[in-house]
């Protein structure tokens, strides 16, 4: 088997085991990304001799018997809100032209410390501010989006370029493109994983993540990347478990309660990605779980509360760029600057009061559920230019506001919420489901989601790619 | 329970609002920032509707000088 199309965790396995090198690897890595980039476009920078030397590295580590943990001489991606030492960190904007990162993010430096190399950088929509990710293509349809902000690195992870890499989520951008794109997406609990070296979008709704091809990939990944930080403002102080699922561990979710939203969630999604949903339930409820009915409360909130709190901390954190450099961002980020703005600072804090009274009525939602599971987007990849979605319901909602409603709970609350692949509609597109749980409990989702993944195996086809 | 405010919103206001913070737009960018911003401000006004008393707001902030 090509060794690219493993897990993470079974190449790791070959590393160690000397059957395959770091250098032979990342030259495999290497190799791929120039393909797909030619098709796909996930890369700022694909850092060719950078990777190559640190294979080399990896590789006498290895002979002298360093071995650095299981992220030694492992091809990872990093999208470009992440700083590295010496190198720009474009955002994908313009407007970056001439940065320069003086050193490392904390979760670069985390990956790097294990072992990890990064080959390249990868694209997000502007700034993180959308999702879209216009530079990039779906991996499984090149005239469909691959989601956003964390497109690149969803598009690289889906096309088997890497074994993992980081994104960031702010309103879904983690799980939206790992949903589209047919990953695994983890969007850890707010402070959980440090975001010391990372472009803010949104202050108090940024996380960072990774996106894997398997769940345990990325609890294996989490692992690395958490942990409190003071550089970090948001850094929570909290042990850091081992997040995978013991190998000998039971594979059944008896006396698990699984919430199922009767409202929100499925109020506006197509058709066929609602059925894979509902198949999904099905399989969860086999392996013992018990499905429990909930109403989401406050939900007709939630998109004011994340527009509320975004918009204004957005444009606080590009204030002086916006005067400087205005004319050259890209028309939809400069739009959503210039206008966050305007909102009064008492609309600001009226969506942190709301958001207070969001948390705790989760809080007591969760008193009758271990974690929720709901769609991660209610439709499949849109198609490059497609503004809207068309709902069985007749309505119409546009792509922005589908993909984000269905994800900023997540972000609003800070709970932990991992996207994993729940089959693909008649068109051959992935869809996604998203498991919801406690905070700080990523343990149990991950549980759930891994248990789920081996009853059914969606993540194991890549998509067909030159 | 009625929202606190209507907002009448016209791209001259944008202009006038934006200028007052020292970001100068142009006419065709006011025209094109106002319809958004209207939609934001309707979606925000909706808040108003949610009984609040005395919830504090959720801060991130700690005050704890632990390294």
């Amino acid at each position: 088997m090509d060794t690219m199309l493993k897990s993470l965790m079974s190449a790791s396995t070959s590393i160690k085991e000397k059957k395959v090198s770091p250098v032979e690897l990342i030259q495999m890595s290497l190799e791929r990304a120039g393909r797909i980039q030619q098709e796909i476009n996930p890369f700022v920078t694909i850092l060719n001799e950078q990777a190559l030397a640190a294979a080399r590295r990896a590789e006498e580590d290895l002979q002298k018997g360093n071995y650095r943990g299981f992220l030694h001489g492992i091809p990872l991606v990093v999208k470009d809100l992440c700083d590295m030492e010496g190198l720009p960190t474009t955002a994908s904007s313009a407007v970056r032209h001439d940065h320069q990162a003086t050193e490392h993010a904390a979760c670069v430096e985390n990956l790097i410390a294990a072992g990890g190399i990064v080959i390249g950088k990868t694209h997000t929509h502007e700034f993180a501010y959308g999702i879209i990710t216009p530079k990039t293509r779906n991996p499984w349809d090149k005239d469909r989006i691959p989601g956003g902000s964390s497109g690149g690195t969803a598009a690289a992870v889906s096309s088997r370029v890497c074994f993992g890499g980081i994104g960031t989520d702010t309103g879904g951008s983690i799980r939206i493109p790992a949903s589209v794109c047919g990953t695994v997406g983890l969007k850890p609990t707010f402070g959980r994983v440090s975001r010391f070296g990372v472009t803010s979008l949104s202050w108090s709704l940024d996380h960072v993540g990774p996106l894997t091809n398997s769940v345990q990939d990325a609890a294996a990944i989490l692992g690395v990347i958490a942990g409190f930080d003071s550089r970090d403002p948001g850094s929570a102080e909290v042990d850091v478990p081992d997040f995978q699922v013991p190998t000998n561990a039971d594979r059944t979710l008896d006396g698990l309660r699984i919430g199922v939203p009767s409202n929100y969630f499925f109020d506006g999604i197509d058709a066929d990605v609602e059925k894979l949903v509902f198949e999904a339930y099905n399989v969860l409820e086999k392996v013992g779980a018990t499905l429990v009915d909930v109403k989401i409360p406050l939900a007709d909130t939630y998109m004011a509360v994340e527009f509320g709190l975004c918009l204004p901390e957005a444009s606080a954190y590009h204030q002086k760029m916006l005067r400087e450099r205005g004319d050259k961002y890209q028309e939809d980020v400069r739009t959503f600057l210039e206008l966050g703005e305007l909102i009064p600072a008492t609309d600001y804090i009226k969506s942190l009061r709301v958001r207070e009274k969001i948390k705790l009525a989760w809080k007591e939602l969760f008193g009758t559920i271990d974690v929720l599971a709901a769609p991660s987007t209610p439709a499949t990849a849109a198609k490059v230019g497609q503004e809207t979605f068309q709902w069985p319901n007749g309505s119409e909602e546009s792509v922005t506001s589908a993909y984000v409603r269905l994800s900023c709970p997540a972000n609003l609350t800070g709970l932990p919420s991992l996207s994993i692949p729940c089959g693909f509609t008649d068109d051959g597109l992935p869809a996604g489901m998203q498991i919801l749980g406690r905070p700080f409990d990523e343990q149990t989702i991950v549980r759930v989601a891994h248990i789920y993944e081996s009853e059914t195996e969606w993540n194991t086809e890549p998509p067909n790619l030159a | 329970m009625t929202t606190l405010k209507q907002r009448l919103i016209t791209s001259k206001m944008v202009k006038q609002y934006s200028e007052n913070i020292g970001l100068y737009i142009s006419d065709e960018r006011s025209e094109i920032i106002t319809p958004v911003f209207e939609q934001i401000t309707t979606m925000l006004a909706e808040l108003d509707n949610i009984d609040l008393n005395d919830t504090p707001p959720s801060c991130s902030y700690r005050a704890n000088w632990k390294p």
